[in-house]
């Protein structure tokens, strides 16, 4: 079945999903170049007259078309991705004994540096006492207070979803940090402790790695690796396949193991978004549960810590806790 | 030659043996056939007419059936069926769905009959060709203020600083008005 | 009746008074300049430790991501408020006392505005891109509001200092002109713009000063509206507030309101200025300030009725950590120490004397740069996800940098002081005039007549004698 041509975006089996994902890097980072350009001369202007900013939103408004020329459609339809996580099939990974699986192949693939868990497990309580596990990546709103308040631009939405930080554009100023409800951005305190194969890698907002100093980061919703075929590095760590990466374009999603109509899948079980009422109008979705589907005892508490596989290759690096010094 | 005395009982044995499986045969739902008559053409976004055709082993029509139409969905690499609907046949034996698809290329379409206690099951497929269309995930727009925008900031900073011009041009005429034309005329007249 | 001191005798006394400080400098300013430079020397070894390190040497982590400087740029663009009070306001109501103080309000707006100005840009990660701000701004973002409301303000309180210096820049030129150092001669020739004092010249400045008197109220409340839109832009609970804006320039009038009466008392000393800067003064500010307290207090009183009445979502943990939890003792030594206790001086006449007033203001100024530092890291302290709450305190960079800011507003003062009379001569000689009844037009004609270039002098003094002989 898979041989057949879907027509869909994903690519054939017999074409390497890997090429086709550089493929779209390129264009994509051809078009951002030229964006650049035509934002550095706006930028000049800017200096001479008070009515920049307005200038420069335009500009960025058109930034919203860069990353369409990199999917692989026709004009007019785009992916827009989206998440739905099933908690009844999430157990903080405590059933197999180890630290959350999704974070865990989200560090992997991101490098992302020491305190860091662009996705990370919470653990909420549930009124009758016990807990839930709530996997929570970022929320990807629609209406995204962090790209609301940056100053520079360095964060936006793109047309299919994602987020994403540009942080050779960013200034380290955490405004998006403060506005973002989710706590879902990470800021690199000191120059942080990236292993040596990720520091050769070319930096790309859907690909955040090597990570600079000082500047935000978060979780990116992998646009790239889907683009080629692939789930989010978290969707593939998942031991129980609790998260669907889906596109609600084409109304479908998937864990890997089957594929669900996306819009359908959310209404018959209830599927519920962080902070409705904030208005943030996450594309992230959650299904009800606290891991029944696995034989979980709500009342069985605690998990064990994240693990940054390669800590112990990075020697003399600086890391620090989230809270606290 | 004991073997031989038993022959007339083993003819009967397969003769009883024919008429059970013909009585059975009776008995069981009878043979259908479905045929899908799928348009040699669709797009994305458009609605799409699938017709399913159900037919006795005799050729007439199964009423009131029901059919399931199926889709094979690929999607990030993986692959099942998912269900479009289901539709009961007319009269004529014709279960009609309507659908729209979403996902262009060609389409794997899959029409069902599970069967019931009169007709047996049957199945078939056929492929749609879907072409490209429009977008057909709007996403909500935000409510914008309106007159909120950076005209409207460039006025204000701009009234500000003009205000700020006419200070300065002050500025100026008092700094002109300080150089003092011909300060030794009045020296000498004196 | 007491005989009535000539105009022109007072006004000799007031120019000698507030111009000598200009021409010589003792070994105690050296010392100050000196002690000031070291304590900036060591914020700047402390804030290239930060740059070399990254903002890992603060105490600031991901869940409380601002911390002291965030808290002290908003004090600083608070004590900025204290300019535009004294001087636009009170100008614009015509109360005659502000005279004395209001070049050392202005003063005071300016360099805290600089030093405000300069606290974000320390606080960014990457200081290398703050030129990005106007090269990619976006005017959605309420930082790039702050650039504007603030580059704004900063512009017309330089003007507005400015303005009222032509005339008093004109008369050092020709007082004290051919006795201090060429740089500062070149400085008063340059900016008192040929100020000769004529009608013309004077109805320009009239109008300047109008225009401006009345545009600094605005841009000055906009400004710190906009410092607090950084916060209440944020969906956080405790920020949440649209009450914040004018909390926060309530707040900014009665910082610089305090701030106005201990850089009066200082200068007063350390200049011998008692007769200018009276015990009126003090008590008057008092007042001042105590009305403010009652609108600080209405302010408090009214967040603790609708959102710590309501206690929805993390409400109810914010207040918990302020009057029972951890920032407890933030809260409370502002509540008692910043409001309360200041409010209780400025009420009692037996306290209401220049010590008493000036006790006040320290604690109020104490108090208020708790009440920064508690809105800016309690609201961050409140959990939005569920995870302990986070700690945070200051690291000794933290602290240094903190230390170095305050020096460099004070340094800026004192240099200032070094360079501009600190007391606007003419208006103090216009007001004398008008109160011992010396027709208006004839006490600036004085004021100004004498503070004719050198050069051209002659000419005018034959003029004006001329004059007051006819009448």
């Amino acid at each position: 079945m898979a041989e057949q041509p879907t027509g869909d975006g994903t690519l054939p089996e017999d074409k390497s999903a890997e090429d086709g994902r550089r493929e779209n890097l390129r264009k994509w980072q051809l078009s951002r170049r030229r964006l650049l350009k035509i934002m550095g001369a706006a930028g000049l202007a800017a200096v001479a007259t008070p009515m920049v900013p307005g200038a420069i939103s335009k500009i960025l408004g058109a930034s919203d078309e860069v990353p369409a020329e990199a999917v692989d459609k026709k004009p007019g339809r785009l992916r827009r991705w989206a998440m739905v996580i099933d908690l009844r099939r999430c157990d903080g990974c405590q059933s197999i004994g180890k630290p959350p699986q999704c974070t865990l192949g989200c560090i992997e693939g991101h490098f992302a540096p020491e305190p860091m868990q662009w996705i990370q497990v919470f653990e909420y309580d549930l009124p009758g006492g016990g807990t839930q596990f709530i996997p929570v990546p970022c929320q990807s709103c629609q209406n995204p207070p962090c790209v609301n308040v940056c100053p520079v631009g360095a964060t936006w939405s793109t047309p299919e979803g994602p987020v994403l930080i540009d942080q050779d554009r960013c200034i380290g100023c955490r405004m998006c940090m403060a506005a973002c409800p989710y706590d879902r951005r990470f800021f690199t305190w000191a120059t942080p402790p990236i292993p040596p194969e990720a520091l050769l890698a070319d930096y790309h907002p859907e690909r955040q790695f090597p990570l600079q100093k000082g500047v935000t980061s978060k979780c990116d919703f992998c646009p790239d690796i889907a683009r080629g075929g692939r789930l989010p590095y978290c969707a593939q760590g998942c031991p129980n396949s609790a998260i669907y990466y889906g596109d609600f374009e084409e109304d479908m999603a998937t864990n890997g193991e089957e594929v669900v109509e996306l819009s359908k899948f959310l209404s018959e079980n209830q599927a519920y978004r962080l902070k409705e009422e904030l208005n943030t109008k996450p594309r992230v979705y959650y299904i009800p549960g606290h891991g029944q589907e696995l034989g979980r005892d709500p009342y069985d508490e605690g998990r064990m810590p994240t693990e940054w596989p390669w800590e112990k290759k990075i020697k003399g690096a600086k890391t620090w806790n989230r809270s606290n010094r | 030659m004991r073997v031989w005395t038993f022959w007339p009982l083993s003819l009967v044995a397969i003769l009883m043996w024919l008429l059970s499986v013909s009585l059975t045969q009776a008995q069981s739902p009878a043979g259908t056939e479905l045929e899908l008559i799928l348009p040699d053409e669709s797009a994305v976004g458009q609605e799409t007419e699938l017709r399913a055709h159900l037919v006795n082993s005799l050729g007439g029509a199964v009423v009131g059936a029901e059919v399931t139409f199926l889709r094979e969905a690929v999607f990030m690499n993986t692959g099942n069926d998912l269900i479009l609907g289901t539709a009961v046949t007319d009269e004529t034996g014709v279960a009609v769905l309507v659908f729209i698809p979403r996902s262009e290329g060609e389409m794997l379409i899959t029409a069902e009959f599970y069967g019931d206690s009169q007709y047996g099951a049957a199945f078939a497929t056929g492929v749609v060709p879907i072409a490209t269309g429009p977008a057909l995930y709007v996403e909500e727009e935000r409510f914008r203020v309106p007159g909120i925008n950076v005209s409207l900031f460039a006025a204000v900073l701009g009234g500000v600083w003009s205000l700020f011009f006419v200070v300065l041009v002050l500025i100026w005429l008092i700094s002109r008005e300080g150089e003092i034309p011909n300060p030794m005329a009045g020296v000498e007249s004196d | 009746m007491e005989p009535v001191e000539p105009l022109e005798e007072y006004q000799q006394r007031l120019e000698d008074k507030v111009l000598s400080p200009l021409t010589r400098a003792g070994p105690r300013y050296y010392l100050i300049v000196g002690l000031l430079l070291l304590v900036i020397a060591w914020g700047l070894y402390a804030y290239v430790t930060q740059y070399r390190e990254g903002l890992y040497v603060t105490g600031m982590r991901d869940r409380i991501l601002w911390g002291l400087y965030v808290s002290l740029f908003i004090f600083f663009i608070g004590i900025s408020q204290a300019g535009t009070l004294i001087s636009a306001i009170l100008r614009l109501s015509k109360a005659q006392w502000r005279v004395p103080i209001t070049r050392m309000a202005e003063l005071i707006t300016v360099a805290a505005l600089l030093l405000g100005a300069l606290l974000p840009v320390i606080d960014q990660g990457r200081p290398d891109r703050v030129h990005f701000l106007l090269l990619y701004g976006r005017w959605q973002s309420p930082i790039i509001w702050d650039i504007f409301a603030i580059s704004t303000y900063t512009i017309g309180s330089l003007i507005y200092l400015y303005l009222p210096l032509i005339p008093d820049l004109a008369l050092a030129r020709d007082k004290i002109g051919h006795l201090v150092s060429p740089p500062k001669r070149w400085f008063f020739r340059t900016f008192s713009l040929d100020w000769r004092g004529t009608a013309r010249q004077k109805r320009y400045l009239i109008i300047a000063l109008g225009i401006m008197m009345v545009l600094m109220i605005p841009v000055a409340v906009s400004a710190h509206t906009v410092v607090s839109l950084i916060f209440a832009t944020t969906l956080r609970e405790p920020w949440d507030n649209p009450m914040f804006g004018a909390y926060f320039v309530a707040g900014a009038i009665y910082s610089g309101t305090a701030t106005i009466v201990i850089v009066m008392a200082v200068v007063r000393k350390a200049y011998g200025l008692e007769e200018y800067i009276t015990r009126q003064h003090f008590i008057n500010l008092g007042y001042l300030l105590g009305c403010l307290v009652l609108v600080m207090m209405y302010f408090n009183v009214l967040e603790f009725v609708t959102n710590g009445y309501k206690l929805a979502g993390e409400g109810e943990m914010h207040f918990q950590q302020l009057f029972t939890g951890t920032l407890a003792p933030y809260y409370w030594s502002y509540a008692l120490g910043g409001m309360l206790i200041p409010g209780l001086i400025i009420l009692f006449p037996w306290t209401r004397n220049i010590a008493g007033v000036i006790t006040a203001s320290v604690l109020v100024n104490v108090g208020m740069w708790i009440e920064r530092y508690f809105i800016v890291v309690g609201g961050m302290r409140v959990p939005i996800m569920p995870y302990e709450p986070a700690s945070y305190f200051p690291t000794w960079v933290e602290w240094s940098i903190m230390a170095a800011a305050f020096a460099a507003f004070t340094l800026i003062i004192v240099l200032a002081m070094r360079l501009l009379p600190i007391i606007s001569i003419w208006e103090v000689s216009e007001q004398y005039g008008e109160e011992k009844i010396i027709s208006r037009r004839e006490a600036i004609g004085t004021a100004v007549s004498q503070s004719v270039h050198p050069e051209y002098a002659p000419t005018f003094r034959r003029a004006q004698t001329t004059e007051e002989s006819q009448s």
